[in-house]
């Protein structure tokens, strides 16, 4: 990444990335013992790529991906987001952060067993608005909602509860939801780590397509397979981002 | 908006909310149940006294003072009174059959005494029940008697009347119903009129003292009277020892009418000096303040009248004005003091629904920590997080102590009905009429102050939330996620 140092013609041209992770360091305590996940990690996410993180499972991919998405504090170093730093934001503005700028799908879907598939999709929407503010979005929301669930294949899922939806249903409506508020960038931690292949499969086809649509993506996974689909991917090993530069990336051509 | 959404969600799908909505509930119902009876006995009672003794009562010694006349004009002229009227109060002693027994006499005029504290009111029989009550109404002297029985005021008709008939010569009076010493109650807490002692002559005795309260120098008097009625007033003491007689008929047993006597009259010798006129003397009044007067300032209105008319006897002590409440200020003041031990206890009872719905929501808190973590993660801020417990509070406020206060108007308007079936299902008497003077269990509610308790069960519902909210509000999103 010395884009100032060696200002390659293609490298110029190239639009300045969405998401940029600074030296990061990142130490769990526990027991006594420090565990040091992330010692200094520089990553950049560009507009419209699919960036996979590939890694060994507790190498600290899904630290790496809360830290890039606002969900917890590096000990060190910044995570930019449009060049600005996410972690002086204040609360609120992270707040907004999380719900507005990326989207967040997680291996165990994590959806709310309340609510209905249509509602756990709506509720993303609802959380940054009042009542007054959701009252006056609510059929233009209520209605992407339904088509995103639609475009998931869930059209005839929206009023079943989680627990009456399969895994891969559970992590189609966690997609739904991640994208409702149109996130810049989607942030999927093993979206199909707990799926079966055959789903994993269609749920990664439905990432592809996201990305074939334009959707910036940073998917984290300990399947090599997985990686395929990536424009790029990158290797978490020993604390340090490895393999950075991976030939398939169209916005990064080393040159010859 | 989620707020809403998820406090509606959470609150149809827990079996959590449900328990701390039920004790929100229960303690809600209890208060209020506890306030209105508690309350309505309390209000009752004042009642009662109240309309007893009147607004205010000027009280002298037992012998009387003289002047009395022109004090309950003086009074009745002053702007904060309505009406007000003489009274004697005596020791006497009755006898049913071989039956001696102690009574208060009252002596009084019961016209004024209807102006001043409602005196129909209390008599608990009505004329149809007298006129039935009464054997021969064909006869002459028995009609003569139905209508000295049932005119509306008693009095004392003098000898003359009573020329043929002897029985329409004697004063009429009424007596506490209780006096009778063979009077039941029924199961019901009702009075058998055919126990009653109206109709029946009853003899009664006083001693009457000397102008300076000597006892034992005048000879004891005894008189029959004529019970017309009996009266049931809601205080016992009063129903149990109550005598009520023309004014005009005690004061003559007492020797306390104004008369002609002699200036050093000798009684031993029956000679004395120069005849003058004796005023008479009473020992008490009863005073009607004006509607809408302060009570304390008229019963100061009515002190001053009277220490300036005992301005000329500095050898006496003035009688005391006093107010109903501080004529009843000691039974009164137990009643309120009871009253602040039953607020206490509702302090308890409101903390144990402070923690009921604490724990219950502390628990909610644990058991929730994951979806927190997620709504953190997707953007709710921790002020959200924290007023989705606090509405969930506040929900569960809401929900149980309306529960509650529907159940406790229920429970509390049907309380006689519900005694009744206790009674007739289980022989059980939840509340003996026969033992307490109110023969109904107060059943209204005080809506205001229900209410109150409504209010105050919503705001404890809140701050029990408010701790497991917080804690909530504090839970990192990485750390919620990754609770198991
Ligand atoms: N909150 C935490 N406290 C202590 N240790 C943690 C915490 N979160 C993660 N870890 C540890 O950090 C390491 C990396 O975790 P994680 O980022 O989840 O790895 P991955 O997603 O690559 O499997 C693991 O050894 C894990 O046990
Ligand atoms: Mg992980």
């Amino acid at each position: 990444m010395n884009l100032t140092a060696t200002p390659a013609p293609a490298a110029v041209t190239a639009p300045p990335p969405i998401l940029r992770a600074q030296a990061i360091e990142k130490t769990y305590r526990m027991g006594g013992k420090d565990l040091r996940v992330l010692k200094g990690v520089d990553c950049e996410v560009r507009p419209g790529e699919l960036l996979a993180i590939l890694g060994r499972s507790g190498s600290g991919k899904s630290t790496l991906l809360h830290l890039l998405g606002g969900l917890d504090r590096p000990d060190a170093g910044q995570v930019f987001y449009d060049g600005e730093d996410v972690y002086r934001r204040r609360g609120r503005e992270l707040d907004r952060y999380r719900n507005h700028s990326v989207g967040f799908v997680f291996q165990f879907y994590h959806l709310l067993p309340e609510l209905s598939a249509l509602e756990n999709v709506t509720v993303a929407a609802m959380l940054q608005r009042g009542v007054a503010g959701w009252m006056g979005a609510k059929k233009q929301l209520t209605q992407r909602a339904r088509d995103l669930l639609d475009q998931m294949g869930l059209a005839d899922r929206m009023t079943h509860r989680p627990s009456k939806l399969s895994g891969g249903e559970r992590q189609r409506v966690a997609i739904a939801r991640a994208l409702i508020n149109e996130p810049r960038v989607l942030l999927a931690d093993e979206p199909t780590g707990n799926l079966d292949q055959e789903t994993g499969a269609s749920i990664l086809e439905l990432f592809d397509q996201l990305h074939a649509g334009g959707q910036t993506t940073v998917m984290v996974t300990h399947d090599p397979k997985v990686a395929d689909a990536a424009d790029r991917v990158v290797t978490l090993v020993g604390g340090r981002l490895a393999g950075e530069e991976v030939a398939q990336s169209p916005t990064d051509q080393p040159a010859p | 908006m989620f707020k809403l959404l998820l406090v509606l969600k959470y609150l149809r799908r827990k079996l959590a909310p449900l328990f701390a909505a039920l004790a929100v509930m229960l303690c809600t119902a209890m208060v209020i149940i506890v306030m209105s009876v508690m309350g309505g006995f309390l209000e009752n009672f004042r009642a009662s006294a109240h309309a007893l003794t009147g607004d205010i009562v000027v009280e002298g010694p037992l012998q009387g003072f003289t002047g009395y006349e022109e004090l309950v004009a003086t009074i009745e002229a002053l702007p904060e009174v309505a009406a007000a009227a003489p009274m004697l109060r005596a020791v006497g002693l009755v006898n049913f059959r071989d039956t001696a027994k102690p009574v208060q006499l009252q002596g009084v005029d019961f016209q004024k005494l209807e102006q001043i504290v409602g005196y129909k009111k209390t008599l608990l029989w009505n004329n149809d029940q007298l006129r039935q009550h009464l054997r021969d109404p064909q006869s002459e002297a028995g009609k003569a008697f139905v209508a000295k029985m049932t005119r509306a005021f008693p009095i004392d008709p003098g000898p003359e009347a009573g020329a043929k008939i002897p029985a329409l010569a004697l004063p009429e009076a009424v007596m506490g119903v209780e006096v009778y010493p063979f009077q039941r109650r029924n199961d019901d807490g009702d009075y058998e009129l055919s126990r009653s002692r109206a109709g029946e002559k009853l003899p009664v005795t006083v001693i009457p003292l000397t102008e300076a309260g000597t006892v034992g120098v005048l000879e004891p008097v005894r008189r029959e009277i004529l019970i017309t009625n009996e009266v049931k007033s809601g205080l016992y003491d009063i129903d149990a020892s109550a005598v009520v007689l023309p004014f005009s008929t005690l004061q003559s047993m007492l020797n306390m009418q104004p008369r002609t006597g002699f200036t050093d009259f000798d009684p031993n010798t029956g000679r004395g000096g120069e005849e003058i006129q004796v005023p008479g003397r009473a020992n008490q009044l009863v005073i009607k303040a004006a509607p809408g007067a302060d009570l304390l300032a008229a019963r100061d209105a009515v002190q001053a009248v009277i220490a300036k008319q005992w301005e000329d006897r500095p050898l006496q002590f003035p009688p005391l004005a006093r107010t109903w409440e501080e004529v009843h200020q000691n039974i009164l003041g137990a009643v309120e003091n009871e009253k602040g031990l039953v607020t206490f206890l509702f302090g308890i009872i409101g903390l144990v629904a402070v923690v009921m719905v604490a724990t219950t929501f502390y628990m909610i808190v644990l058991e929730k920590t994951r979806d927190i973590g997620v709504l953190r993660a997707i953007g709710a801020s921790r002020g959200g997080i924290m007023g989705l417990f606090v509405g969930y509070g506040l929900a569960i406020g809401v929900v149980g102590s309306l529960l509650g206060l529907a159940i406790a108007v229920g429970i509390v308007t049907h309380l006689n009905e519900i005694q009744a079936i206790l009674n007739t299902w289980f022989g059980w008497q939840m509340w003996d009429p026969k033992t307490y003077f109110f023969d109904r269990i107060p059943d209204t509610v005080n809506y205001t102050e229900a209410l109150r308790v409504v209010a105050g069960a919503i705001i404890s519902s809140v701050v029990g939330a408010m701790i497991p909210a917080w804690i909530a509000g504090r839970l990192k999103p990485v750390d919620a996620l990754r609770y198991e």
